[in-house]
């Protein structure tokens, strides 16, 4: 049959054509008609989320370029609860419990959860993940050897940081913390943006170990970066000093917390933030969800400043051209405005006093007389705003009270606030606003803006650093060294106390009453010394605040309790910082 | 085979050979570039792969180093840092100064 060549090439190619057919139609079927199955199955199998380790935090160092917080390696430990036969639990439990420093128990409930996938221990160390590694490939080695056991692939070590505080607690309220979701206190909130690192996670084509393909690599961006470092104005020797001496200070005077700020008034750099009580920055999650009040920067908090404010007072009553160094008021010991009658802290009268003589023995009376009879409303609170009492300070740090200033606009005013703002009551104020509308006096009229990031370094070696910044000109220069000169011979005619040998310091206490619902506590109050120093150039200014001393009631004032801390401090600091005497200046 | 195919078949051939020598060069020429081109892909390909995965790996062993620094980094600071550095002057037999007083030297 078919002995003609020609029949049977016919017959083979129709063969041919029918086997091309059935392949057409087989190809028609998986390319048109069964396209989005397979497409799918394709995508599930080849697009996966891949993700390169995730880069490192910004460091945060002090202004010498010491570590204050940085970053350790660790390991999240996972298990593809799936992948684990139920009979190999027990010996998976018994080999990572110890290393893991689990009970067994505890372990087994974890590999027998409902959930496909876990986290057996979070954030363990480069030894542990080592140690567990070591475990998982010498079973791997005899499971390959083995005909009943199986290889363990359903784990997982996951590369992931932990924040390491290098000095402890140090500046712990300077520094805070975030946590997963980005939220905390401190630099470390209100940095977040600078300091977390640019994580790598894309949607693409990977290989059978999830790496990304290389035209995946070659199409996409796959570089990581770390957050960037700050360098902060904080110095860690004079914060660890600082506080130091707080601490010691709360245990002399038995105050039940208390804050120490160091500025430098030329530039407004903060070289030193100590609060008490403080906290393990570290160690956040231990402090249960009640502790907000521990963890908000006590230097950010409004208080009622009490006599530490007068020399803004007198600055304002002078700058505005109301008063000249010749002017002087009849003290008589009280002085009534709006229903209140103001008395002085010992409720005795002085005479004839002048301004010297008001910031020399706190005068309350002096004080209210030039808001009330000499100033005026209007031009006493035009100064306060410029001040910057009322509005935050703008440092960049996490909850920052504006401070409560009462105005004559204002709803609830009352004429009384006038006479009792003179000497810091009816008024809130934060340390740091304290300080910084004293760098006006120290800073000859020129007040700065205080800051705590000195520099940032980004990951691409770019590089910026924070300028000092004018607040603007509070007052004329020839008030601002006028009013410092007052202070400095205040220092010197009544307050040994403060006293540093061959520096001449500007200062005033101050010892507040702590308001309570209806009126003022009647025991305890808040001590409190502003110091600037050395005249006529200060280089240095020092805020100390204690709360509520607990020493007998004749030595609860400012002069008593933190005009001393602030001799100590101020002693130590300028020999720390190198900071020369006042050149021809014999001491009082 | 008949004499009558023998011939229409030979003849064809005959006719129509120096037509498919030419046709044929064209085909192999056409079929060599498809194969050079189709080397030179796969070697485009072969060398993207092989640099795709060094740089993947070199990738992962920058993040390696960047933690061992890290760690090493960690471990200096912890050296260095005041809490350590005041037990080992204990250690070393300093105390902390109690009374300090600062001397003021004249004519600096």
């Amino acid at each position: 049959m078919l002995r003609n060549p020609e029949a049977r090439l016919q017959v083979v190619v129709a063969l041919l054509v029918v086997a091309l057919a059935l392949i057409l139609v087989k190809l028609v079927q998986l390319q048109v008609l069964d396209r989005g199955e397979y497409q799918d199955v394709v995508e599930d199998t080849i697009y996966r989320t891949y993700a390169l380790p995730e880069p490192p935090r910004g460091r945060v160092l002090d202004r010498n370029g010491d570590l204050l917080i940085g970053n350790v390696p660790t390991y999240d430990v996972g298990a593809q609860l799936t992948a684990i036969q139920p009979t190999d639990v027990p010996t998976i439990a018994t080999s990572l419990a110890p290393i893991l420093g689990m009970e067994i128990p505890e372990l087994m409930s974890l590999l027998n959860s409902e959930y496909p996938w876990v986290y057996l221990a979070r954030g363990v160390s480069v030894e542990t993940a080592h140690a567990i590694t070591e475990v998982v490939t010498a079973h791997n080695r005899r499971a390959q050897n083995s005909q009943t056991e199986r290889k363990w692939d359903w784990l997982s070590l996951q590369e992931t940081w932990r924040r390491y505080y290098a000095e402890g607690a140090l500046a712990a309220h300077v520094l805070g913390f975030v946590n997963e979701e980005g939220v905390g206190y401190g630099v470390e909130a209100a940095q977040q943006r600078f300091l977390r690192p640019q994580s790598v996670q894309n949607q693409g084509v990977v290989n059978v170990l999830s790496e990304p393909l290389s035209e995946e690599l070659a199409s996409t961006e796959v570089r990581t970066y770390p957050g960037a470092d700050l360098v902060l104005t904080i110095d860690r020797t004079i914060q660890a000093f600082v506080e130091g001496e707080l601490d010691k200070a709360l245990a002399e005077f038995g105050a039940a917390s208390g804050t120490i700020l160091v500025m430098d008034p030329r530039t407004g750099a903060i070289l030193a933030s100590a609060s008490r009580p403080t906290y393990r920055p570290y160690d956040y999650m231990g402090y249960g969800g009640d502790a907000r009040d521990l963890f908000a920067d006590p230097a950010l908090r409004d208080y009622e400043p009490g006599s530490i404010f007068k020399p803004l007072v007198v600055a304002a009553a002078v700058d505005s051209g109301r008063v000249t160094a010749d002017w002087s008021y009849y003290d008589t010991g009280v002085v009534e405005y709006g229903g209140v009658f103001i008395r002085n802290w010992d409720r005795k009268g002085y005479g004839q006093q002048n301004l010297q003589g008001i910031l020399d023995y706190s005068l309350n009376t002096g004080v209210a007389t030039l808001t009330t009879r000499v100033m005026g409303p209007e031009v006493f609170y035009a100064y306060i705003r410029r001040f910057g009492f009322g509005q935050r300070t703008g440092i960049g740090l996490v909850g920052e009270s504006p401070g409560v200033v009462h105005l004559p606009s204002d709803l609830g005013w009352e004429d009384g606030f006038l006479a009792t703002n003179a000497f810091g009551q009816g008024i809130s104020v934060t340390p740091l606003q304290l300080a910084t509308a004293a760098t006006a006096l120290a800073n000859h009229g020129t007040m700065m803006a205080p800051y705590i990031v000195a520099e940032r370094h980004y990951p691409d070696g770019r590089r910026s650093v924070t300028a000092p910044r004018a607040l603007g000109s509070v007052l004329r220069p020839e008030t601002a060294d006028y009013v410092a000169e007052l202070m400095a011979n205040t220092v010197s005619n009544r307050l040994t106390m403060a006293q540093v040998p061959g520096y001449r310091i500007a200062g005033k206490t101050g010892t507040a009453q702590i308001p309570v619902s209806g009126g003022y506590e009647r025991d305890d109050v808040i001590t409190s010394f502003l110091g600037f120093g050395p005249l006529p150039d200060p280089q240095l200014l020092i805020l100390v605040k204690l709360d509520r001393p607990q020493v007998p009631m004749h030595l609860r004032w400012g002069t008593q309790t933190a005009a001393p801390v602030f001799q100590r401090v101020a002693s130590r600091l300028f020999v720390l910082l190198g900071i020369p005497p006042t050149e021809g200046w014999a001491g009082p | 085979m008949g004499a009558v195919w023998q011939k229409e078949m030979h003849g064809v051939r005959r006719r129509t050979e120096p037509l498919d020598r030419a046709a044929m060069v064209r085909l192999l020429l056409l079929i060599a570039i498809v194969v050079v081109l189709a080397f030179v892909y796969m070697g485009l390909l072969w060398s993207t792969t092989r640099l795709g995965g060094e740089l993947w790996a070199l990738n992962e062993r920058l993040i390696e180093i960047q933690r061992q620094n890290s760690l090493v980094e960690a471990e200096i600071a912890r050296l260095s840092s005041i809490p350590v550095l005041q037990v080992r002057s204990v250690e070393l037999g300093y105390m902390p100064a109690e009374q300090v007083e600062y001397l003021i030297v004249g004519g600096r």
